[in-house]
């Protein structure tokens, strides 16, 4: 009896020395941890690749990512020539500059990205086309791929998927033989003419990501800079006047959002390519900040 | 005492007596430095006075000015920091004063209007918005 006692207060001690020992391990982890965030150790320029078991760590998580999101997605009929034509359009405008293109070289921005920008032929390779489209909407943090799904319609994207379908089987002498496509018009009108969409303060929240409105303001609700570049949009939707000129209706923030220059000509806020839709949406989601 | 004793003594009397004017001095122009700093620069206490007197607070939320709550134009709480007046001047000490003299001359139809605000008195508003922080 005294000696089963005995021998259970010496399996006790022994979880209790591992539970010690586990502990210390991570405190020991934590201070590491802490001594890389704060010392400034952590070397965070773009001339300087990931180490090896970082990039493949973050190349992995990439991929689940993805693939991940890209599960449920349904995807159109992707072979029809007018589509791929408009695909190639945008492709040309929009993705070549930091992709470059069979035969072709990116701009020379692009040359000093980290992650350094897809080939996309290998992308097309790679990726499924639901995959491709998925990334092309909404971007990837931390890489450079912009979220395009304020700039682009839907349609135009499964275009550009569309035409990178083909990029696998083109020899660069075919691709610069490629026919001039001028870019179609943003399809806003035609989304329209069905009656505008109701507003979506969810939607408004993703859109003030998208036009940097966070690089300038500070606009409660949100993760972001918050630069004090313009003024505070603390409050904004109860203050009185807005661009010091304007009475604060809807209507005159939405002008504000779509063309301010018309309205303060040498201001230092930029006409940033604001959508009717878009507008719409921002400027409910700010009459909200009281 | 001996006269060398004393030759010493007084030396070193003389010695405090000047390092005291010399320490008197240096605060006196010290003081002078810091009034003319302050008429250069704009005083801040006073300028906090002026946002008062003046009304801002009517139109502009302003941390520290009492009553300053306004909610027609946009806060001014830590304005230093913001890198444009009236979206249209940068944020300069001189800019903010050649703003707040005549808003109408920079910015014809603003909603801010021109307050009669001497220059002198701009300074100290402008040492006030601009106070480290």
């Amino acid at each position: 009896m005294s000696r089963g006692s005995a021998n259970g207060a010496a399996t006790m001690n022994r979880h209790l020395q591992r539970l010690v020992g586990a502990l210390a391990v991570l405190v020991a982890i934590g201070i590491g941890g802490v001594f890389v965030v704060t010392s400034g150790i952590y070397n965070v320029a773009a001339n300087e690749q990931h180490l090896r078991p970082t990039f493949w760590l973050i190349q992995f998580a990439l991929r689940r990512a993805v693939e991940h999101r890209a599960a449920g997605i349904e995807v159109p009929p992707l072979a029809d020539e007018r589509v791929v034509q408009r695909g190639l359009a945008h492709f040309r405008v929009h993705c070549v500059a930091c992709h470059g293109a069979p035969g072709v070289a990116p701009q020379s921005f692009a040359f000093g990205m980290t992650p350094a920008p897809a080939n996309l032929v290998d992308a097309a390779r790679e990726w499924t086309p639901a995959e491709l489209y998925w990334v092309i909407r909404e971007g990837i943090k931390m890489t450079g791929m912009p979220a395009w799904q304020f700039h682009l319609a839907d349609d135009d994207i499964w275009a550009v998927v569309a035409f990178m379908q083909r990029l696998p089987a083109l020899s660069p002498a075919q691709y610069r033989s490629l026919p001039d496509v001028p870019v179609p018009a943003h399809a806003e009108a035609a989304a329209s003419a069905a009656g505008p969409a109701p507003v979506d303060l969810p939607r408004a929240k993703q859109a003030i990501d998208h036009y940097l409105c966070l690089t300038c303001h500070r606009i409660p609700g949100l993760v972001g800079p918050h630069a004090p570049v313009g003024p505070s949009l603390e409050g904004i939707g109860a203050r009185g006047v807005i661009a010091g000129r304007l009475p604060n209706t809807p209507a005159n923030m939405q002008r504000l959002l779509r063309e301010p220059h018309r309205i303060k000509p040498d201001g230092a806020m930029p006409d940033l390519g604001v959508s009717e839709r878009d507008a719409r949406d921002i400027a409910a989601y700010l009459a909200t900040l009281k | 005492m001996k006269p060398r004793v004393r030759a010493g003594l007084s030396a070193a009397f003389i010695g405090v007596l000047v390092v005291v004017f010399a320490m008197a001095l240096t605060a006196c122009t010290d003081r002078r430095d810091e009034a003319a700093a302050k008429a250069m620069s704009g005083d801040a206490d006073n300028g906090r006075l002026l946002l008062r007197q003046y009304g801002c607070g009517g139109c502009h939320h302003i941390e520290g000015v009492a009553g300053a709550a306004g909610r027609v134009g946009p806060p001014l709480d830590r304005f230093a920091r913001q890198a444009y007046i009236a979206g249209v001047l940068p944020n300069t000490r001189e800019q903010l004063v050649r703003w707040i003299v005549d808003p109408q001359g920079v910015q014809p139809g603003s909603a801010m209007p021109d307050m009669g605000v001497s220059e002198r008195q701009a300074r100290d508003m402008t040492a006030y918005l601009h106070r480290p922080e």
